[in-house]
């Protein structure tokens, strides 16, 4: 009987990278609530900042790889709801930094989705 | 009779009917001055200057800026009512002065931003008629000859909603003493006939020669007989009433009031006339009671300066029930025509019609039709049978209301076609009605007060629009008192309700949203045009600016409803703001294309004011809000320079 692989504790650049650049995204959309041009304390700048935050739990609980089965892939998909409607967001508050964020991130999240599972042990 | 032309026209046919070049616009130094709210006296809003051009547009840069302090949201329980900073700066005495909402006047050395004195009316900020703390700027007097070491031989006016005007030396923004009491004229001595409110002091006199002409603004929404709107002259130095001019013939007093001149007005120098904007008379939307001629009332009216006779008047619209007030400054410009150059001005309106006049003679020069319009449903009421309308220019706003939107009434259910089905709409000009009338355009407009520039080198007219669809509802006298029941006159206000008291029935003024907010009509919602008024054809009109909610910005072929005007460069240059977005602009004179844009803090809701100091051009918007747009209000003075 084969048993459950168990994740690489190998360093995963892509994930690694979409939580960093969430974090900044963050650290954007807050700036932009209190003090950005032309959007500051309005609905949608909370929104993104609101957005933007799930999105960096989200990729913090993917990078430690821990929890039940059932959560990455619960929360991968959500994670790609966010950054599209982050992006859509982001392009409708012409907050065109965020913007930017939030593509890169989902690119690392690309990244992290499509990288090699060769890593994967198989014991027994 | 509508059409009215005085034998006092005689008296000026055989002047030039050609304009000094550019009158005003420039200082005794070829330096490019900004004397009044309009630019100039001829309220063309044209700059001489021209050093930002298509080609450098995109480098502008602020080089200065202020926060006077001077604003409220007025949430504040007990605290200042809202700000509303619609002044256009002046730039003139090598400073740029400014009032702001709070009735202080600063003056600020123009390359710098440095604050050179201010002076503080201590006017109590609690609105007395508009709701709103309102200011559009000061105006400005100088002597043409003036005496060595003497004070106010330059004066700024600064006129305050509790009607004070205050004269200031220019140079040191002392009081001066011998102007009205101690420097202030109390404007209220002349309120004698049916005295509600204070003559409130919102817009700047027009100054002209030694004569200061003094318009106000008041409540012509809360009763039906109100204080007929007088036009005042004073002398410049002294504030002693020369003449006084009223719109309504004084036997309808008892009946009626306003029809007063809240906007700006221009000069024909060379003519030696006065053009005054006159509004509707109250109540605003129900005319049963003053069903009398009123031939004066939203014109366009000619005054000789010297003695305020009326040289000619059109009336723009007959028995107005819609509150369209002629709401702006006619800009003055000379027609050329077949070969011949032909005195003109053009007249924008709240309805989008442009009307094109023989300044002399008040004679349309492009047809306009008196055109059969829908009758009034409701007791009481005589809507007249036609109205002025002007086919060329063709107008900024649509004939028809150009339809649901989709998107709007999707999601909200159908809220907007349901609506839409229950309410009365027969095109332009379809009365106020007991069930509910569709206004489109509406009393917010069309164009407002601050009207189009013309380029006097081209007679390229250019003119913001909005087009806002508005429910206008009366109330039977018992249903209007039984919807406001328990509410604070705060409440009554946001809500739309208007007394109207003395008339058979209260109003209610929606904007046409669905209960998300959001407009239930097809946009674009606000345009910027460009017009040849030689042949009067349309060069081309663009959606402008754009409507942001909940902070995100709307799709650009939306457009923006607009407040605050364009100005026109020599170099080819239109600067605007105007905009919901607190956005501000350079344009491409011939093409209408985006140069340039900066975020300030708020709608700039004036035209800026362009000028040259020290070989340098600057452009300065005054960055404050008004609620008509939406509520976000500013305290930002900004100028805008070419590095270097």
């Amino acid at each position: 009987m084969a048993t459950r692989p168990t994740p690489s504790r190998t360093f995963d650049a892509g994930i690694t990278a979409t939580a960093v650049l969430s974090g900044l995204a963050v650290l954007d959309a807050a700036y932009n609530y209190f003090a950005g041009a032309g959007i500051t304390g309005t609905e949608g700048a909370l929104l993104v900042v609101i957005s933007t935050l799930l999105m960096l739990i989200a990729a913090l609980i993917i990078a430690r790889g821990r929890g039940p089965g059932w959560l990455h892939p619960v929360l991968s998909v959500l994670l790609v709801l966010d950054f599209l409607g982050t992006a859509v967001a982001a392009y409708f508050l012409d907050a065109w930094v965020l913007l930017a964020l939030v593509v890169l991130a989902a690119i690392g999240w690309a990244a992290h989705a499509m990288r090699p599972r060769a890593s994967l042990a198989r014991a027994g | 009779m509508r059409h009215i032309v005085s034998i006092a026209i005689l008296g000026i046919g055989l002047c030039s009917p050609v304009l000094a070049a550019q009158p005003g616009s420039t200082a005794s130094d070829g330096s490019q001055a900004w004397y009044t709210f309009t630019g100039q006296l001829n309220a063309q809003k044209y700059a001489t200057a021209d050093q930002i051009t298509p080609d450098n547009a995109a480098k502008l840069q602020p080089v200065w800026q202020i926060h006077t302090g001077d604003m409220s949201d007025g949430k504040k329980q007990g605290g200042p009512k809202a700000s509303d900073w619609s002044a256009t700066p002046l730039f003139v005495n090598d400073t740029v002065y400014v009032s702001t909402p709070f009735d202080r006047v600063l003056a600020v050395e123009p390359d710098t931003g440095k604050v050179k004195w201010t002076f503080d009316s201590k006017t109590a900020l609690q609105d007395p008629t508009q709701g709103e703390l309102k200011t559009r700027g000061v105006a400005y007097w100088q002597s043409a000859a003036p005496v060595a070491g003497q004070p106010c031989q330059k004066i700024i006016y600064l006129g305050t909603m509790d009607a004070k005007l205050y004269a200031l030396d220019a140079d040191t923004g002392t009081a001066c003493a011998g102007f009205g009491k101690d420097g202030v004229l109390d404007v209220n001595q002349w309120n004698t006939v049916n005295n509600k409110w204070p003559l409130s002091l919102l817009q700047p006199p027009t100054v002209y020669k030694n004569q200061l002409f003094i318009g106000w603004a008041g409540q012509d929404w809360t009763q039906a007989v109100q204080p007929p709107g007088s036009l005042f002259a004073v002398d410049a130095q002294t504030g002693k009433l020369n003449w006084k001019f009223d719109a309504i013939p004084p036997d309808l007093d008892p009946k009626t009031g306003t029809s007063n001149i809240w906007s700006s007005m221009s000069i024909d120098e060379t003519n030696n006339l006065l053009f005054i904007p006159i509004s509707s008379p109250s109540p605003d939307y129900y005319g049963g009671d003053r069903l009398a001629p009123m031939p004066m009332s939203t014109s366009v009216t000619a005054l000789n300066p010297d003695t305020g006779a009326v040289v000619w008047s059109y009336q723009i619209v007959h028995h107005d029930i819609w509150d369209y007030d002629t709401n702006s400054a006619p800009v003055l410009f000379d027609l050329n025509q077949n070969g011949k150059t032909v005195p003109a001005l053009i007249q924008s309106s709240k309805m989008g019609f442009l009307y094109v006049l023989n300044r002399l003679t008040g004679q349309p020069i492009f047809p306009i039709d008196e055109k059969a319009v829908p009758a009034s449903d409701v007791p009481g009421e005589q809507a007249n049978k036609t109205q002025p309308w002007p086919t060329t220019p063709v107008a900024t706003t649509p004939d028809q209301f150009p339809g649901i939107s989709s998107l709007a009434d999707l999601v909200s259910g159908g809220y907007c076609s349901r609506t839409f089905a229950g309410l009365r709409y027969e095109g332009r000009y379809t009365p106020p009605t007991l069930k509910g009338t569709l206004a489109f355009p509406a009393t917010a407009g069309g164009i407002e007060w601050g009207a189009g520039t013309v380029d006097p080198t081209t007679n390229t007219y250019i003119v913001n629009s909005s087009d806002v669809a508005q429910i206008y509802k009366l109330l039977p006298r018992d249903d209007y008192n039984k919807a406001i029941a328990g509410m604070t006159p705060d409440q009554i206000s946001s809500a739309g309700y208007y007394a109207m008291e003395g008339a058979p029935y209260g109003f209610n003024l929606q904007t046409f949203l669905n209960p998300m907010g959001m407009p239930c009509w097809n946009g674009p919602y606000g345009t910027l045009s460009s017009y040849d008024l030689n042949t009067g054809k349309l060069n081309w009109q663009e959606p402008f600016g754009q409507v942001q909610k909940w902070g995100f910005y709307m799709p650009e072929s939306w457009g923006s409803v607009t407040i605050g005007s364009p100005v026109i460069t020599k170099s080819g240059v239109i600067f605007i703001g105007a905009s919901m977005d607190s956005r501000v602009r350079a344009i491409d004179l011939k093409s209408g294309r985006v140069l340039w844009s900066s975020l300030v803090d708020a709608p700039a809701v004036a035209e800026p004011a362009v000028y040259t100091y020290k070989g340098k051009e600057y452009v300065v918007f005054v960055a404050g809000g008004n609620s008509i747009l939406e509520p976000k209000v500013g305290d930002q003075l900004i100028a805008y320079a070419l590095p270097g």
